[in-house]
């Protein structure tokens, strides 16, 4: 697995009439986590639609390592990037092992059956998204925990050189968003995997993104480093609520706390000001 | 061949003749659906009296000119009305209850007909004597025609019962069997219906059926169309050029109706089949008998 | 053969499609040897005390000039039906599709009943049955109407060719039930016959060879994207994430299914139940795989109605039932037998 660079410039995206994405620019080099956050209705899922060419007709340019991507075909396009959904369906009870093999269909060549490397790859898969125990298990009967697990594997067999996340720890508990991203992290600076990751969760973003793209109503409001977009000025213009943001003792990484109404009437009684 | 002139008198005796019932005089208007309620009515005489026939109706001649209004089940009760008919004649199972009794509350008599077996039709004949206030002659023409039927028993007892099959529809194979008419018919003209094990009057049977019991004899009653093969004939039987009756050219193709309305006219359909199976002892059938009604 | 030991499924398809084959050459053998009329195969064969003259022609009249064919037809119908099933199943990943319910047996049927009631090719044409002719031009034309219908929006989507399809089909009844309404008594039973799906008798050796030859032909090029149908449970979207052309698969698969449909009911009519029951009942057997059921499909369903249609002219003999009336009396129950046993196993989309 090599990281590919992607590159967008002045991408824009319509549904029919109404314009969901304009003059979005921003990069994601091999060997880091991008991070893509905004509130609801900002363009994120659209985006990832895009890179992952479910979606054509878009204006602008997207380059993966150099080459348009409206211009690569569907099976060429999968073996450079792979999507974990937020959650995904299962209609057929096949195995987790069976499901992770699909993972691998962009690599066959017109055979029926998958070949002993596609059977390695799966292997190796598996036991980077730490799913081995699972591999036997009707994928129908996992938890959405495991199940992310599997999808995750799945993404790992197609050989990636770009990783696309869309909030795929949404309905995880608080051991398994952490788990899912220390393996992500794990592969990004094992193999230099360029990742894109779109999160609700702001802390999450703070933890393991290298860099962050707050996109507001379809543009870019800010992009950079974490920390240096992740700001109360930024993320109070652009969520149109009131945040804490801090930085953590311990960690040293950036912690952001939405505000309650109560927290909101404690504070302004107090006097004290958010720092950052 | 000295009873044939004796059959031919008795046949003679219940055909249709008019005896009165005149039209708009008589208080019974009749609208008769089926095929067989008009030639029994005919038969019996009381045709004046018929005012309205079924779709299906195209014998005898005289009710040409008259309106059609409905197959079996389903008669146009408006034109009912307006015809001022009094008495609906069809056959059992068609007319559902809720027309009949709907007609009732109008005030229109529904006789439902089984005419499907030789019993029926007597019992037929008489419901309508009845209803028509013609019981005599209807008793009259049961015992005649029996007495008919009787004869050719008897004549065709003393040859071998030679196989026979009754197609009367292909595509697919369709034939008679056991609560039919024809199956009765065969066993009176001295024939063996090889599908006597059917269990149904009229059923579906299997290519495989009639080439295993190779019939000496098939009487051919599916085809109606005008311009249909007619005759002694294997037009159309080409496929089957194993069965013994194609090869020996005993293939008869009739016009459905010379056969298929059991009524007056039963004598002379238990002659017609006698012929075709025991030409030997009743003479062949003439040319014309295989074509249709007129 | 070292590959296909390890994977999880190669093992599994190559004995489901080969036991699925012997199971069929069982039931051919059988239907051929019973009917009617008992045909004493290892007799013939010169096995066993020798037939006198006249009973062995008869038998062997019977067995070439009705039961061969008749039964080799059955295989055929029943593979390409059941083939169709899967098909559409995967294409609409929904459990109650048939080989009917997309419309082009609508089509089919309409063709077939102008052409009786017309009376147009009843010669017969090129060695076929006209009615069969044009019951399949008729399939054709609708194939291409509802594609075109269910395109014009955009997308081809399954929502789309599902409605369009059934809405075809109720079109196509209507106008039937108009063709019976005016017809003659005559042409009311053939197209009632006609309609209710039979095994045909007539067809020449020549149409039957052709016959098997497309349907052969097609299931390959379904079992070709066997693969495709597997990565259609990850949901469309999935399925183009991991590199499936969904689009061009839709259509293709609309277009093979609908042909094999087409082919089926031209020249039999509207034998229900195969190519519903039959795809569920290997799926409870067999698992999801496509790679598995395709195959074994195509098997497994030619012997279902060559034993369907044995059990159609024995039952009642010397009279005949309708094949579909045989299939929906003993598939049904079987299935809701299975359903019963392995019902918490089995799960199709859905809950």
């Amino acid at each position: 697995m090599k990281g590919v660079a992607c590159i967008l410039e002045e991408v824009g995206f319509s549904y029919g009439a109404r314009p969901v994405l304009e003059n979005i620019s921003f990069t994601v080099e091999p060997g880091e986590v991008v991070g893509l956050v905004g509130p609801n209705g900002s363009g994120k899922t659209t985006l990832i639609r895009l890179l992952s060419g479910v979606r054509g007709g878009y204006a602008g340019s997207i380059l993966l390592d150099g080459r348009e991507i409206s211009r690569i075909d569907r099976r060429e396009l999968a073996r450079t990037v792979a999507v974990v959904p937020q959650e995904s369906e299962a209609a057929l009870p096949f195995s987790a092992r069976e499901i992770v093999l699909m993972g691998r269909h962009p690599w066959a060549r017109g055979a029926l059956f998958e070949s002993p490397d596609d059977l390695r790859a799966v292997d190796e898969a598996l036991e980077r998204a730490g799913a081995q125990t699972l591999a036997d298990r009707n994928i129908r009967e996992l938890s959405a925990g495991e199940r992310q697990r599997i999808i995750f594997a799945r993404a790992l067999a197609q050989d990636p050189g770009l990783l696309l996340l869309d909030e795929p720890t949404s309905f995880l508990d608080i051991r398994y968003q952490t788990e899912l991203y220390d393996r992500v992290r794990d592969v990004v600076e094992n193999d230099g995997v360029s990742v894109l990751t779109v999160l609700h969760d702001l802390n999450l973003a703070a933890e393991y993104c290298d860099r962050i793209c707050l996109l507001s109503n379809g543009h870019i409001h800010d992009s950079g480093p974490t920390d240096e977009v992740l700001t109360w000025a930024n993320l109070t213009a652009v969520f149109a609520t009131d945040v804490y943001v801090d930085t953590h003792d311990l960690t040293g990484k950036l912690v952001i706390i939405p505000l309650s109404q109560r927290a909101r009437e404690i504070i302004g009684d107090s006097g004290v000001q958010p720092t950052r | 061949m000295l009873l044939l002139p004796a059959l031919l008198l008795v046949i003679g005796a219940c055909s249709g003749r008019e005896a009165g019932g005149q039209r708009g005089g008589g208080e019974v208007r009749i609208a008769a659906l089926a095929p067989a309620a008009v030639e029994i009515i005919t038969a019996l005489g009381h045709a004046g009296r018929i005012v309205a026939v079924g779709d299906y109706v195209h014998w005898p001649p005289a009710t040409d000119h008259l309106p059609r209004i409905g197959s079996w089940d389903a008669p146009h009760v408006e034109r009912l009305l307006e015809l001022e008919v009094t008495l609906l004649v069809t056959v059992a199972g068609r007319a559902g209850n809720a027309t009949r009794e709907r007609l009732a509350d109008l005030g229109l008599d529904v006789l439902a007909l089984r005419t499907d077996t030789l019993e029926g039709t007597w019992d037929s004949f008489l419901a309508l004597g009845g209803a028509l206030g013609a019981r005599e002659r209807s008793e009259q023409c049961v015992r005649f025609m029996q007495a008919a039927l009787d004869s050719v028993a008897d004549l065709s007892r003393g040859a071998e019962p030679r196989p026979v099959a009754i197609v009367v529809g292909t595509e697919p194979l369709y034939s008679a069997g056991p609560g039919s008419h024809l199956h009765e018919l065969l066993r009176i003209a001295g024939a063996e219906n090889v599908f006597a094990d059917l269990a149904s009057p009229y059923g579906i049977v299997s290519r495989e059926a009639l080439i295993a019991r190779g019939p000496a004899v098939i009487v051919d009653l599916s085809d109606n169309r005008p311009g249909a093969p007619r005759g002694r004939t294997a037009a159309g039987w080409e496929e089957w050029s194993s069965l013994p009756a194609v090869t020996a050219g005993e293939v008869h193709q009739l016009d459905p109706d010379r056969l298929t309305i059991p009524g007056p006219r039963l004598p002379e359909m238990a002659l017609l089949l006698a012929r075709i199976v025991h030409p030997e002892i009743f003479g062949e059938p003439g040319e014309n008998d295989y074509g249709p009604l007129r | 053969m070292a590959p296909f030991a390890e994977h999880p499924v190669a093992g599994r398809a190559l004995r489901a499609a080969l036991g699925s084959f012997l199971l069929l050459l069982l039931c051919l053998a059988a239907a051929s040897a019973i009917g009617a009329v008992k045909i004493p195969l290892l007799r013939l064969a010169g096995f066993g005390p020798p037939l006198d003259p006249s009973e062995r022609e008869i038998a062997l009249r019977i067995l070439f000039d009705v039961r061969l064919p008749r039964v080799a037809v059955a295989a055929v119908l029943g593979g390409a039906l059941t083939a169709a099933g899967i098909a559409f199943q995967a294409l609409l990943r929904n459990p109650l599709a048939d080989p009917y319910v997309l419309g082009v047996s609508g089509g089919a049927s309409i063709g077939g009943v102008l052409a009786l009631v017309t009376g147009v090719g009843a010669a017969g044409m090129l060695g076929l049955p006209g009615v069969a002719v044009f019951a399949f031009l008729g399939a054709l034309g609708a194939l291409v109407l509802i594609e075109r219908i269910a395109s014009s929006g955009g997308r081809f989507t399954v929502h789309t060719i599902l409605l369009t399809g059934v809405i075809f089909n109720a079109f196509c009844a209507a106008f039937i039930y108009f063709i019976q309404s005016v017809a003659t008594l005559e042409q009311l039973h053939a197209i009632v016959f006609y309609l209710m799906g039979r095994v045909p008798e007539d067809l020449g050796p020549a149409a039957v060879a052709v016959l098997a030859a497309a349907t052969l032909l097609i299931t390959l090029l379904l079992l070709a994207r066997a693969r495709d149908f597997n990565a259609l449970t990850l949901g469309e979207e999935g399925a183009v994430q991991v590199g499936v052309e969904v689009e061009k698969l839709k259509h293709t698969t609309f277009v093979l299914g609908s042909i094999l449909t087409g082919l089926a009911v031209s020249v039999a009519g509207l034998i229900g139940f195969v190519g519903l029951v039959v795809p569920h009942l290997l799926r409870l057997v067999l698992g999801p795989d496509h790679r598995v059921l395709i195959p074994a499909g195509f098997f497994g369903g030619a012997a279902f109605l060559v034993v369907a249609d044995l059990l159609a002219r024995t039952i009642a003999a010397p009279g005949e039932i309708p094949v579909g009336v045989v299939t929906a009396l003993v598939g049904g129950p079987f299935f809701l037998l299975l359903l019963r046993r392995r019902g918490s196993d089995y799960s199709f989309g859905g809950a």
